[in-house]
């Protein structure tokens, strides 16, 4: 298979160091020094974004704020603010709407779009402009363009900070000859030692790999699929899409803080609160629960339960989660609290029950929506989520790439 | 950042601040980092991100009681 010889159509945008350049902009004082955005500011707080300049010392996503002080003491580290990144990200996606109708926000600081008309370099450019004169003068983004969405995403990576770069029939060969496998989205360690175990040791020969060889890399058919993504082609949505949704679980995870450590039940309340929120919202309804706990002496437990019915309403997923955590034999001096539901799907039609209402319950659980989503989350909760709103703070999840 | 969530006074032009009146001392905006808004509930809550000089406020509207609130200040 050729690479595709169309000319480039997709636009991926990324906000480089998102929450810390927003962080930024709010605060002029805080530009060009070494700032992180973390979780908690306290030693053991993951960080979530490190600016620029912080990057260039060697900090990085993911690290703790503790080791990111080893290597600069004076390092200045804040809380996250979501409603601050929403609102940025709410005036990109304007500023990208008005060149596309086809624009898909990928996660909190990334854009894919689709454009056919051509002159996509121009618009790249313009856009950038527009988003430092319309959202701040700080704010830089890096824009990737080619022929799929996933070759758009790799070269928006090519060039950090405020890159704009570009993949097409032309230079595919002299940009996948400069890359490691590592540089490509979704090749980590663990993919590339499989693909190392088939001869693949480069991009390109990634690029020149048979389709049979890459399925049994991959198992199957994530094989072709990477084939077509690395050749410039979409994969067809149907292809694409498994199932009804293509979120495949919904769910929520929180960290304690040492004083919360053992207050394992109402942060599960709050976490189903949050999940269920989400899953009605989305018009959706699980069979599936899932929970993981974590201790702060490193031992950690996880099951899993397949549910005879249907469920949507947040009492219900407690209900089947608090099952799953009186098996558990960890219960107190908790770090981590996960929670997910699985098997989703539509919540277009009702299961009707012999002993329950189920009508009623589902008209009484949207009033409630209704009224948490006009006066905020958690205006009328579960009784047993005895905790202060500020327990499972607001956070900004880390969207699909 | 030091919190303090106090009521300010603000003057305004254009809908964005000029100058603070905090503790009987004026502040004059002299930049505007950011200007956000989110909801609480059924309010819409207006955000600025400011600098008056070397010192960095953040003001806080609450557009159902038109009340002024300086939640943070930041000196480098």
């Amino acid at each position: 298979m050729e690479f595709n010889g169309n000319l480039p159509s997709i636009i991926h945008l990324d906000i480089n160091s998102c929450f810390a350049t927003i962080e930024q902009q709010a605060n002029p004082l805080l530009r060009d020094k070494p700032i992180v955005v973390a979780a908690y500011t306290t030693n053991s707080g993951c960080i979530l974004a490190a600016s620029v300049t912080a990057k260039k010392m060697g900090i990085k996503t993911g690290m703790r704020v503790i080791d990111a002080k080893r290597i600069y003491p004076l390092l200045i580290t804040l809380l996250p603010d979501p409603p601050k990144y929403r609102f940025v990200h709410q005036k990109i996606k304007k500023i990208l709407k008005s060149y596309s109708d086809k624009v898909i926000p990928k996660s909190i600081d990334e854009f894919s779009m689709k454009i056919v008309t051509g002159g996509l370099w121009l618009v790249a450019s313009e856009i950038k402009k527009r988003i430092r004169q319309e959202v701040g003068e700080y704010i830089t983004v890096s824009i990737g363009i080619s022929t799929n969405k996933y070759l758009a995403k790799v070269a928006s990576n090519l060039q950090k900070p405020d890159g704009l770069s570009e993949i097409n029939s032309g230079n595919f060969l002299e940009v996948f000859s400069k890359l490691k496998l590592t540089d490509l989205t979704g090749i980590k360690r663990g993919n590339s030692i499989r693909l190392n175990r088939f001869g693949i040791k480069s991009v390109l020969d990634f690029y020149n790999a048979p389709v049979w060889k890459l399925k049994l890399a991959f198992g199957g058919i994530e094989g072709l699929y990477w084939h077509l993504k690395l050749h410039g082609f979409e994969i067809s949505q149907s292809a694409e899409r498994l199932g009804i949704f293509k979120q495949k679980m919904y769910g929520n995870s929180y960290a304690p803080p040492p004083n919360k450590k053992d207050q394992a039940l109402p942060i599960i309340s709050k976490l189903c609160e949050k999940t269920g929120f989400r899953l009605r919202k989305e018009k959706a309804k699980v069979s599936g629960v899932y929970l993981y706990l974590h201790d702060r002496e490193g031992k950690s437990w996880h099951m899993g339960k397949k549910l005879s019915k249907d469920v949507f309403k947040t009492a219900d997923i407690y209900k089947e989660i608090k099952n799953l955590f009186l098996k558990s034999d960890i219960k107190k001096n908790l770090r981590n609290i996960a929670i997910s539901t699985f098997n989703l799907k539509k919540a277009d039609s009702l299961q009707l029950e012999m002993f329950e209402d189920v009508c009623k319950k589902s008209s009484l659980t949207k009033a409630v929506d209704r009224i948490n989503k006009k006066y905020g989350l958690y205006t009328i909760h579960s009784g047993r989520m005895i905790l202060d709103s500020t327990v499972v703070q607001d956070r900004i999840a880390f969207g699909q790439s | 950042m030091r919190n303090i969530s106090e009521h300010v006074n603000v003057v305004l032009r254009d809908n964005t601040p000029l100058s603070i009146t905090w503790k009987n001392r004026d502040y004059k905006v002299t930049k505007i980092g950011l200007q956000h808004n989110y909801y609480e509930g059924k309010t819409l809550i207006h955000i600025f991100s400011v600098l008056s000089g070397d010192l960095f406020l953040r003001l806080k509207f609450d557009s159902k009681n038109l009340t002024w609130n300086l939640m943070e200040i930041y000196q480098a």
